[in-house]
């Protein structure tokens, strides 16, 4: 229809206009239902996390057998527990087992997950089968039950709790990067690149890499909701982080003991585990709206 | 078809293979002396030289690690997975008298979430935006995000500490007692299928609003058909399909809820034996019981898979 000319007085036009940038991530994010709520939420229990000695009124180890399992009052906002502990205090430091164990956890899961997706996805051929195939018997691991018998092997230290949890996370990462490279090497300015003579490497880290990022962020940020949920699980079966150091899932466990009697002292953590996985759950949802427009308006 | 069986059969060959070197690896994974980890040498009364020599021999842990987990592959493949280093009992006799409660409580599970989520994602669907589709959208974000420690916790809290309609733990089996095992079950199964629930409700809907925009619902609307027929024939048929896709990664999700719910509730399967293998450090058990889960999953996925290819004709030719 238009001839070449017409595209190219566009082309003039649209280049003497003020660029029209998109709004940042964060803007567009907001657009999207809830995922506001989402941020927010995680927002607050990792400014908790960090400034936890700031914040909390209380020491979280301090013990008081005469103020044992107190309900609510002036000096402890959420009460006590079996051990006159301060809730709200343990709350808070509990924020820094979550979310630090979460992000070692969705950090191990795309430093390995990154480069294995990025060189199966680039060479393609045996390589590739043999580490698909590898992925598909980890994915066949229900995630908590992998992340249960590496602790059982190795002991819960902090360092075998991250990769225990976070080993879930490298298949999914693995395959997403792969996808994203196996659609991103077709692509004209790959060939470009290989005419001029860059080398595999330059084209995988220059070209490629920085292309296939948008998938990697979607999925962290799921997988995060996942390390919470799972850290805290580990922590209820008792075979998590060792006591006496606080987690929302240890205080769940201790708290079962007292259901009957003090229902907040389960209610507190178990609310707060709730809300971080729907939080990083809501904002993932929200990323892959926003930088994956073809699922858009799918669930 | 035959040639789509074969071929899927094959595929899965490779998973089962690493499924079970990942199993055994774990004794490769654990600190120290395997042996002495194995016979349960406990603090005081260490074995002599000789004897631990001589165990070693027997498992066959002085040989190289390829020919180790061929041995324990063929003993497992006999049904010899090893004695519990807690009863000293073979660890097969445990899961046998195991596995059929876990069965018992992911079945009815599973068949529960299937009779809420599917009925819940189609009405989504076909109310699309409505308020009823909102509160459905809601309540399946949710559910996924819910621990089911923490639900079945205030499940507890609600039907047996407050209300007192139900036990708040214990087992009964349904073929023993039917009327007592239900009140029993009806706590952890409903705590179990909820998180299935979730996920079967957001696969149904987005397949049913897929399925409702293509041609031939269309043209059996055009004809003339009741609406009810449209939608529960023409259009669930097809949008189960995506349904069925996720079966096999519900079975591993339900395996994996099946540890938590029966700690909660104190059921005596598999997920507690587990539990409590990992807590007396009897990593024979713990072998087992992740080697038959690992295995129940890639079986689901095998029939999931065949079932698909059944379904949809086009999946076999690809």
């Amino acid at each position: 229809m238009f001839g070449r000319g017409a595209v190219d007085a566009q082309e003039i036009v649209a280049g003497l206009r003020p660029r029209a940038t998109a709004p940042p991530l964060v803007l567009r994010l907001l657009r999207v239902r809830l995922a506001g709520f989402g941020l927010a939420v995680i927002l607050i229990v990792a400014v908790a996390a960090v400034f936890a000695p700031l914040l909390a009124p209380h020491d979280p180890l301090a013990q008081d057998p005469y103020a044992a399992l107190q309900g609510p009052s002036r000096a402890h906002w959420l009460g006590t527990d079996q051990s006159g502990r301060d809730v709200l205090s343990r709350l808070i430091y509990g924020a820094r087992v979550s979310l630090g164990i979460g992000l070692g956890a969705v950090a191990f899961g795309a430093a390995l997950g990154v480069p294995l997706g990025l060189v199966t996805g680039y060479l393609r051929g045996v390589v590739d089968e043999v580490a698909m195939r590898a992925m598909d018997a980890l994915v066949s691991f229900p995630g908590l039950i992998l992340a249960l018998a590496l602790v059982a092997a190795r002991g819960p230290s902090l360092t075998n709790l991250i990769v225990a949890i976070g080993i879930a996370n490298v298949p999914w990462i693995a395959r997403v990067v792969r996808s994203q490279v196996l659609s991103i090497r077709e692509q004209e300015y790959v060939t470009a690149a290989r005419t001029v003579g860059a080398s595999d490497l330059r084209i995988l880290f220059v070209h490629i890499w920085p292309n296939s990022t948008a998938p990697v962020i979607v999925q962290s940020t799921l997988g995060m909701g996942y390390a919470v949920l799972a850290e805290a699980a580990l922590s209820f079966l008792g075979v998590g982080v060792r006591p006496p150091t606080p987690t929302w899932g240890s205080m769940l466990q201790f708290a079962f003991g007292f259901l009957s009697v003090k229902p907040l002292l389960s209610i507190v953590p178990g609310t707060a585990i709730f809300l971080l996985v729907l939080a990083f759950n809501l904002v993932g949802d929200a990323l892959r709206d926003v930088l994956d427009p073809r699922l858009r308006g799918r669930l | 078809m035959q040639a789509y069986i074969v071929r899927r059969l094959l595929q899965a060959i490779p998973v089962i293979i690493l499924d079970t070197f990942l199993a055994f690896a774990l004794l490769l994974l654990l600190p120290g002396d395997p042996v002495e980890t194995l016979i349960g040498a406990s603090g005081g009364a260490s074995l002599d030289p000789e004897q631990i020599a001589a165990y070693r021999r027997e498992l066959g842990l002085d040989k190289p690690i390829p020919v180790q987990y061929v041995l324990w592959l063929g003993r497992a493949l006999h049904g010899d997975l090893g004695r519990s280093t807690r009863t000293y009992r073979p660890v097969t006799d445990e899961i046998k008298a195991r596995l059929p409660v876990t069965a018992q409580v992911g079945a009815a599970a599973l068949l529960l979430s299937l009779t809420i989520a599917i009925p819940a994602g189609v009405t989504a669907a076909v109310w699309r935006n409505s308020v009823l589709d909102r509160i459905v959208t809601v309540v399946a974000v949710g559910g996924v995000a819910i621990p089911g420690f923490f639900l079945g916790v205030i499940f507890i809290l609600l039907f047996a500490v407050k209300l007192r309609w139900l036990p708040p733990s214990g087992f009964v089996s349904l073929f023993e007692d039917p009327m007592r095992g239900v009140r029993f079950l009806a706590l952890p199964v409903l705590v179990l299928g909820w998180e299935s629930a979730a996920l079967v409700t957001r696969q149904t809907r987005s397949g049913m609003l897929e399925v409702l925009a293509q041609d031939y619902v269309r043209t059996a609307r055009a004809k003339g058909l009741r609406e009810a027929r449209v939608v529960w024939v023409h259009a669930l048929r097809n949008a189960l399909l995506a349904v069925v896709t996720v079966i096999g990664l519900l079975v591993g999700r339900l395996l994996a809820g099946s540890v938590v719910i029966e700690t909660i509730f104190a059921i005596p399967g598999m997920g507690r034996l587990l539990v409590s293998a990992i807590g007396a450090r009897d990593i024979a058990t713990v072998q087992a019981v992740v080697l038959i889960i690992a295995l129940s999953v890639v079986v689901a996925n095998l029939i999931t898979d065949l079932a698909y290819g059944v379904l949809d004709p086009r999946i076999r030719f690809r």
